[in-house]
């Protein structure tokens, strides 16, 4: 069984990056077939998306990588993992587990909420089913990818110059939108500092390649999902991806309103 | 242990499947992909190395050497994808055989085959797009009954000679076809036969027998006479169905195999 898994993975792993349209296609007839049916699919996606998760997220948490906790065990959890390990090592490692998965899963929740909305508006949808196929699968593989390379590279240390100008790329962006605005609004780190991207290392060059490859992936994991799965149009594809690209930039626009406007905090 | 060519393959499938006689076998034609692929290396390569090699192209930061990095990336992984493909196509074979249509192909011991029964056949279709046009290919798409949980359709992708295997298929087709209208002939006529013996004896008969058969003890030129009762319900159809095997009327959403 342990082999068939891991015989899985790595024929998952493959079609993610060879056969992006294997990779994502939904298996359309189970879906049509009844409701016992999408209950068995839904489960099954459910289970992917959990155990992609988990592959993305333990190795990250236990390597050291990502948000790392220094809480101490509450009494009831010491006392009920009294006996098994370390009640504080557990906790921390826990907490930090939940942490790192939060930010991919809230990432994939409104990535899934934009591409359904984008699907329905233009008038493509084949059920909500097909929409969380495509979202799983996209999900846990590319995007997944490009939060351990963002992680990596915020880690290691010859890759400073190449987090910096991440870093950097993702204020710019933020403050385009600040300065559009003519908010007042303020990140807590400031502006971008200027980056010298002509002092990358060979490795941040690779990871910053590698990170737009993967935002690639993406989004033609989205083009392919309302395609295939949705059996949209080449338009209404490009439709569909522009609005989930877009949907940073309205969630950055909704925000700086909301704290103009007094509405937020 | 050695991999088996694919023309032995084709060859010693054959036991496990519908077990027809071999009509005709093609190969896809993998000049297409092969045009794709030095294209895909050439092209990329090209243009990859050449931002690589020139950093400043689009600025002083050196973004132009991030950009080589990507293109070069992606040509990678789309070479690599294309010559898994190259390499499937070659080894896959067509195979049109007296009861079926089947694609199959053999790699690194596994072994992949699918296929789709004459009768089940309920339309045929020829495509080709520019470049397969110029080439000569097409892809000849087979389509079996549409249901949810269907077979679907064998594909041939890419044959050479399309035609050839086209009509190679529609001749079987026809052949089962006449085969069908011999056997519902044969099996009308021998009912016709016993039906106008039967009404015969019916009139030899004495009144009370005429009346017995009448009643309860129904004949099969009873059934033939009403028009509720099945057609050739225990003859005719029967016979025809393992030959044709066509369960349903061809409907105008499913056109005709002749089409």
């Amino acid at each position: 069984m342990a082999t068939g898994y891991v015989a899985g993975v790595i024929r998952g792993l493959f079609d993610a990056v060879i056969q992006p349209r294997r990779f994502v296609q939904s298996r359309t007839d189970n879906y049509a077939a009844g409701w016992v049916w999408t209950a068995f699919e839904m489960n099954r996606l459910a289970v992917v998306y959990l155990v992609n998760l988990a592959l993305y997220a333990v190795p990250l948490t236990l390597a050291g990588i990502g948000v790392q906790s220094t809480a101490d065990a509450p009494g009831w959890f010491a006392e009920l993992a009294a006996g098994v390990a370390d009640p504080t090592q557990l906790w921390q490692f826990l907490s930090a587990l939940v942490q790192n998965s939060a930010f991919l899963t809230i990432a994939a929740v409104l990535t899934l909420v934009n591409y359904h909305a984008a699907v329905l508006l233009t008038l493509n949808s084949k059920g909500i089913l097909q929409t969380a196929h495509t979202i799983t699968y996209s999900t846990s593989a590319y995007l997944a990818g490009l939060f351990s390379l963002v992680w990596y590279l915020s880690q290691s240390a010859t890759t400073e110059v190449a987090a910096a100008f991440v870093v950097a790329v993702q204020k710019e962006f933020v403050y385009y939108f600040i300065d559009l605005l003519g908010s007042d609004l303020a990140l807590p780190s400031g502006r971008a500092d200027t980056v010298n991207v002509a002092a990358l290392s060979q490795e941040g060059q690779v990871i910053i390649a590698a990170l737009i490859v993967c935002v690639l992936y993406y989004l033609y994991s989205m083009y392919l999902g309302a395609r295939i799965n949705h059996g949209a149009s080449r338009f209404t594809g490009f439709l569909v991806l522009a609005a989930v690209a877009a949907a940073p930039a309205l969630y950055i626009v909704g925000t700086i309103l909301a704290y103009s406007l007094n509405i937020a905090g | 242990m050695s991999e088996t060519d694919p023309d032995s393959f084709v060859a010693d499938r054959d036991e496990d499947t519908f077990g027809g006689e071999i009509v005709a076998t093609a190969s896809p034609a993998t000049q297409i992909v092969l045009m794709y692929l030095v294209l895909t290396i050439l092209v990329g390569g090209f243009v990859g190395a050449f931002l690589y090699q020139n950093p400043e192209l689009f600025g002083e930061d050196g973004n132009a050497r991030i950009a080589g990095l990507v293109v070069l990336g992606l040509t990678v992984i789309g070479a690599t994808r294309l010559a898994i493909k190259y390499i499937v196509l070659y080894r896959t074979r067509y195979v049109v055989t007296e009861d079926s249509v089947r694609r199959q192909y053999h790699l690194a011991y596994r072994e992949e085959s699918r296929e789709l029964p004459l009768h089940m056949i309920r339309g045929v279709e020829l495509s080709k797009s520019r470049t397969q046009a110029l080439l000569g290919f097409a892809t000849i798409s087979f389509l079996s009954v549409g249901s949810n949980r269907g077979i679907g359709y064998v594909e041939f992708d890419n044959a050479a000679d399309p035609e050839r295997l086209q009509n190679a298929v529609l001749e079987l087709l026809e052949k089962q076809r006449e085969q069908a209208v011999e056997v519902d002939d044969e099996s009308n006529a021998t009912t016709d036969d016993s039906s106008s013996r039967g009404q015969n004896q019916q009139a030899d008969a004495p009144p009370a027998s005429r009346s017995a058969t009448d009643g309860s003890d129904r004949t099969e030129t009873d059934d033939t006479d009403d028009p509720l009762a099945e057609p050739n319900a225990s003859g005719g159809d029967d016979a025809r169905r393992p030959v044709s095997g066509n369960d349903d009327a061809p409907s105008p959403a499913e056109p005709d195999a002749r089409d």
